[in-house]
């Protein structure tokens, strides 16, 4: 690889711009370029590429939910209209029926979805604050 | 040996351990043009893993039509400039009052050596203004030429060698004052 002063004067003479400089001047340049090459010993932190890589994963992540809710979303607009042409008066009161009958397990059912939800946001908090 | 296109098609196929190879080969690369463009070791931290994220996502448009480190080269100076234009910093200092200037850094009281005269010289390059700490820090790293540092800051090839000039020159006479080498 050329050093840099090498590169600097090839660029100049190719475009006849090339001027002779004095010698002490010449001195002082060589010195620049000198330190211009010298490997920079400073760098991003030690878990920087592991950071990327989880950031990465979590956008994937995120990604992939937003695949899922997608689908699920066009799945219940399908199922909407279906489920429509079905109402009658029989469907509801077999509806309200099944409903009396397992109502503990229905109000069951519900309160561990909220509880998740909310443990869950807990633990994100929590995360975020460390 | 890094082959640039098994590379490529490994992280397309979503190997994320390869782009992890990737991180590592240009993260050199990434921190010596954000070290000049911020100022900020935080943000350059920050940005930093911007740069790689973008280039994770836009991988598959690579065209190969330049090297992947003149392409990450591009990305990088380009959040950066970005981020400057966010944080109501000036894109570019005006060149014309840049005519007369001064570095505010004061001569050592002795001559630095090792890596305190690295940190000098990197602090005086830190001064100068924008266009000019872009140019030469481009160009100084090894992997780019005139036509690559065009390819990535858009200037004209006259205006990136008047800026690497005149970088040049008022790092030798600052160097010169301070009575190196």
């Amino acid at each position: 690889m050329d050093t840099p002063r090498k590169k600097i004067i090839a660029d100049q003479k190719e475009n006849n711009s090339y001027q002779e400089i004095s010698e002490a001047d010449q001195e002082i340049y060589d010195f620049l370029d000198m330190n211009f090459v010298k490997d920079n010993t400073d760098s991003f932190s030690s878990g920087f590429s592991n950071n990327i890589i989880r950031k990465i994963e979590s956008k994937q992540q995120r990604k992939f939910n937003l695949k899922i809710y997608a689908l699920i979303s066009i799945l219940l607009l399908i199922s909407i209209p279906l489920f429509m042409s079905f109402l009658n008066n029989d469907l509801f009161s077999m509806i309200s029926t099944v409903v009396k009958q397992n109502k503990f397990i229905i109000a069951f059912l519900i309160c561990g979805v909220i509880l998740i939800q909310f443990s869950e946001r807990l633990i994100y908090m929590k995360k975020d604050m460390k | 040996m890094f082959d640039e296109d098994k590379v490529i098609s490994d992280i397309l196929k979503g190997n994320l351990n390869t782009f992890q190879i990737v991180v590592k080969q240009y993260q050199n690369l990434v921190y010596s043009i954000l070290n000049r463009m911020l100022t900020n070791e935080e943000d350059i931290e920050d940005v930093g893993q911007e740069v790689f994220i973008k280039v994770f996502e836009n991988l598959k448009s690579f065209k190969k039509e330049s090297k992947l480190s003149t392409w990450i080269a591009r990305i990088t100076y380009n959040i950066a400039i970005n981020y400057l234009k966010k944080e109501g910093k000036k894109k570019y200092d005006n060149l014309d009052d840049s005519i007369d200037f001064q570095f505010s850094s004061e001569t050592p009281e002795s001559k630095l050596i090792g890596k305190e005269f690295d940190a000098y010289l990197n602090k005086l390059i830190r001064e100068l203004p924008l266009q000019y700490r872009t140019v030469i820090t481009l160009y100084h790293l090894d992997e780019l030429n005139i036509l690559e540092v065009q390819k990535i800051t858009k200037f004209p090839e006259g205006t990136i060698k008047v800026y690497l000039l005149r970088a040049r020159k008022l790092l030798k006479e600052k160097l010169q004052k301070d009575g190196y080498p």
